[in-house]
């Protein structure tokens, strides 16, 4: 049975659609991502699943029970707040402890799974603390301690890495990935960071305009988008608009204004359809000259930028009809042959590399 | 004015503080006046202060006002602090800015026609005027600054702060017991403060509500300088002094410490 499943769900904001008949099933033990961009919905959609509001349609059911009217403080979920929400009156055991208290359990219980919970996010000796005496790396963990005694059947997390340093959030990324293997419960992530949702989850929804646009794990998600915006969210892309041109047996052709591409087998797209053919960066060869193993998708052009980030190295190719092409070369060695703007070079894909979506 | 000379500009400060507490320094220095008349100086003396201790109309006159201010500016918390909440935490409701405007209205409008307001209220209900009248004035005064005050730490404190305790199953109560009123408390404190001092000075607004039995210590005070300075309502007057200004050093206090907590 899922734990969490929304159906149909739709909250308006005045005239604005917030979250738009949407429908989500997620599983016990999932670690879910809500990824898309900022007003695309996604924390609208937690907040509906929190209980801080009550969608104009639809239902929302936790663990098979209908939870659409209940109000957030009897529903079995707790979130941990962008913002942490810590009680800045109370000390770090007392923030910890409340949601206990408020369940009514024994003095001693408390204590225990307060104690518990300071040892899992390794805040031992820090109980007696005021929140603003902490850093924000510590300030999350009390956050986090601070939903997870509650034992949740889903705990939410809205953007649980974003008020942390560069440096502290891949660490606490992978910390959280290890506790949820460990404790079992079922976690939804908010976010806006690619990288932290591939780097997260399991199962990934990008959501647009209050609609989710698709759902996968990172490698469906980045491989095979399903729509112009999933492609162009997630990663760096390079996108052609064309129409296949045949007749071809199965092979397609698109003409396009960079000329015309060869995509391989591909029977489902009909000669005539508009469609737009993408390329990851890291797809695109580079050569001085053409090497010949691929006749087809070759581009002549000149180097235009490059930029040198350590792992990899970006180019942005000049290519024919004033397009430019994106091109990533891994970086592997001191060996590693570099390109300087204002080189010639060519460009090239295998048709395998090219994902296919209708325009 | 960093180019300004010193001296000039020491100068120009005592005028200033002369200009505002000249008058209370004289009513504070003659009210330790041996001398039986209040403009002549006779020497240093606490008799007034104790013939204070005798006069039975003065003392009932004090108590009358503690009692008033202090049960009206409960009230002004209370419902204050209420009319606060439902300001700035409730979903924009219909007749949000009239309701605002009337909670607001005491502090622009002049307490004369306040008071006949009142009065004219009180008359047509069939209301005797006494302390009960007294306290209803002076906590529909004190209310409107009550709300002023805790309106603006309410804004302050962070909403995410009561849904959290609302998705660890508190409820509303419980959520503003233990989340909102610790927070807004200094608030909530100093407003208390500042309406006990308003009703506590209040003299316009006593005149028109209250009746026999029930005189406060300003009108005590008025009517018998109309008489004649007496030196005991400079001694009474000095007690006053001290008890609003210890009462406004609380509430700077309260305030600092409102600051010192403040919401990360």
């Amino acid at each position: 049975m899922p734990l969490l499943r929304l159906e149909h769900v739709t909250k308006r904001h005045g005239g604005f659609t917030a979250v738009n008949d949407v429908s989500l099933t997620i599983g016990k033990g999932e670690l879910f991502a809500l990824l898309g961009p900022s007003g695309c919905g996604k924390t609208t959609l937690l907040r509906l699943v929190a209980g801080f509001e009550t969608p104009d349609q639809g239902r929302v059911l936790i663990d098979g029970e209908e939870v659409t009217e209940v109000p957030a403080h009897r529903r079995p979920v707790n979130m941990m707040f962008q913002s942490y929400a810590l009680f800045p009156h109370m000390s770090v055991e007392k923030n910890i402890a409340f949601g206990l208290v408020q369940d009514g359990l024994p003095k001693k219980e408390i204590a225990a799974r307060v104690a518990d919970g300071l040892r899992l996010v390794q805040l031992e000796g820090l109980g007696a603390r005021r929140p603003d005496r902490l850093s924000g790396g510590q300030r999350q963990r009390v956050a986090l301690a601070r939903a997870l005694v509650k034992r949740p059947k889903l705990l939410l997390l809205d953007e649980p890495l974003a008020a942390l340093d560069k440096r502290l959030r891949e660490e606490t990324g992978f910390e959280l990935v290890h506790l949820q293997k460990t404790l079992g419960t079922t976690f939804l992530v908010v976010t806006h960071d690619q990288k932290e949702a591939m780097a997260m989850a399991g199962r990934i929804a990008v959501m647009r305009a209050g609609r989710i646009e698709q759902i996968g794990t990172a490698a469906e998600i980045y491989e095979r988008p399903a729509s112009r915006h999933v492609a162009e969210f997630v990663g760096e892309i390079n996108l052609f608009d064309g129409e296949v041109v045949g007749p071809d047996e199965d092979r397609r052709k698109v003409a396009t204004a960079a000329g015309v591409l060869d995509i391989g087998p591909r029977a489902r797209f009909a000669p005539g359809a508009a469609i737009i053919v993408a390329v990851r960066p890291e797809r695109v060869v580079l050569a001085r000259t053409a090497s010949g193993a691929i006749e087809a998708n070759a581009f002549p052009g000149t180097i235009a930028e490059k930029a040198y980030l350590g792992d990899v190295t970006l180019y942005r190719v000049a290519i024919a009809a004033g397009l430019v092409l994106r091109a990533a070369r891994p970086n592997t060695g001191p060996g590693d042959e570099m390109f300087e703007p204002g080189d010639s070079v060519v460009a090239t894909f295998a048709p395998e590399s090219c994902v296919v979506l209708r325009a | 004015m960093r180019g300004a000379a010193p001296l000039p500009r020491a100068f120009v400060l005592c005028l200033g503080f002369l200009f505002l507490y000249a008058p209370i320094a004289l009513v504070i220095l003659y009210s330790f006046n041996a001398s039986r008349l209040a403009t002549v100086w006779g020497g240093w003396s606490l008799r007034w202060y104790g013939a204070l201790l005798e006069n039975e109309q003065l003392l009932a006159s004090a108590a009358t006002t503690a009692e008033a201010a202090v049960a009206s500016a409960t009230i002004a918390t209370i419902l204050g602090t209420l009319a606060a909440i439902a300001l700035d935490r409730f979903a924009r409701f219909r007749s949000r800015t009239l309701f605002a405007g009337m909670i607001y209205a005491p502090l622009v409008l002049p307490e004369v026609v306040m008071g006949l307001a009142l009065l004219l209220l009180f008359v047509s209900l069939g209301l005797e005027r006494g302390f009960v009248t007294l306290v209803v004035a002076h906590a529909t005064l004190g209310l409107g600054f009550v709300t002023v005050i805790v309106r603006a730490r309410l804004v302050g404190v962070d909403r995410t702060l009561e849904e959290a305790a609302a998705d660890l199953g508190a409820g509303p109560v419980t959520t503003f017991c233990r989340i909102t009123l610790p927070l807004i408390f200094p608030a909530v404190a100093a407003g208390f403060l500042l309406a006990m001092t308003l009703s506590l000075d209040d003299l316009v607004l006593a005149s028109f509500t209250t009746g026999p039995g029930s005189t406060t210590l300003p009108m005590r005070i008025y009517s018998e300088v109309r008489l004649g300075v007496s030196p005991q309502v400079n001694a009474v007057s000095t007690l006053m002094i001290a008890f609003v200004w210890l009462s406004l050093a609380a509430a700077a206090l309260l305030d600092r410490w409102r600051r010192s907590t403040r919401v990360p």
